[in-house]
């Protein structure tokens, strides 16, 4: 029977399967790189792409982290806390910064303004439901102190 | 700000947190919330039980006093 915990779990999986992905993306990014320039056949993008890309893994890595941290008080039911408020506003920063990091490969390619908008759109999302944990942290902190 | 008096009434009525939390029925540690000044409201229940419990009126636990920075 499908349950919160099981729901729990196989977002951990896809977090650390995200984990290894941007790992091995990471590492094999030079090769795939030089294979979409030899496909597409447009010269001069190999050093920004792999530039943009290599850019993208630190973010990444630190939103995955923080996923992480939000999952495992979720599992401890300690949802509404703060240090979960801290970590919506580091992955929403993340994003952020992939949507300005990809701006510069935009100016060349300018179908990556698709990934400008969804980054920023996914931040701008992650930055309300950051205000939601805010609001209900403050709605429970008066729960609890009604006596 | 309003200021909650109720250690002044516990001492008037020389009763011990614990016995004031047995008798309103609330844990020793949400009376100690409402001791130090920590609560953020305060049920009309649980006031009228330690009214009742250290007979006295509202105004006798409860004081309203000017903030400093007002």
């Amino acid at each position: 029977m499908w349950n919160k915990d099981k729901s729990i779990i196989l977002s951990q999986i896809l977090i650390k399967v995200c984990y290894v992905g941007i790992v091995v993306c990471a590492i094999l990014a030079p090769n795939l790189v030089g294979l979409y320039e030899e496909r597409t056949g447009i010269e001069g993008l190999y050093t920004p792409l792999l530039a943009t890309l290599m850019c993208c893994v630190p973010p990444g890595i630190i939103a995955l982290v923080c996923l992480d941290v939000l999952l495992w008080n979720i599992q401890k039911n300690r949802a509404f806390i703060e240090q979960n408020v801290k970590m919506l506003r580091a992955i929403s920063y993340c994003c952020f910064c992939v949507a300005v990091i990809f701006i510069y490969f935009a100016v060349l390619r300018p179908f990556a303004f698709v990934i400008v908008f969804a980054a920023g759109f996914f931040g701008i999302i992650l930055r309300v439901v950051k205000n939601c944990f805010q609001q209900a942290i403050a709605i429970r902190e008066e729960n609890d102190f009604t006596i | 700000m309003i200021i909650v008096n109720l250690d002044v009434m516990m001492a008037k009525r020389k009763i011990s947190s614990n016995e004031l939390a047995e008798i309103i029925e609330i844990t020793p540690a949400n009376l100690s919330i409402l001791k130090t000044g920590k609560a953020k409201a305060i049920r009309f229940s649980t006031l009228d039980k330690l009214c009742g419990a250290l007979k006295c009126q509202p105004g006798d636990i409860l004081e309203f006093v000017e903030d400093e920075e007002d």
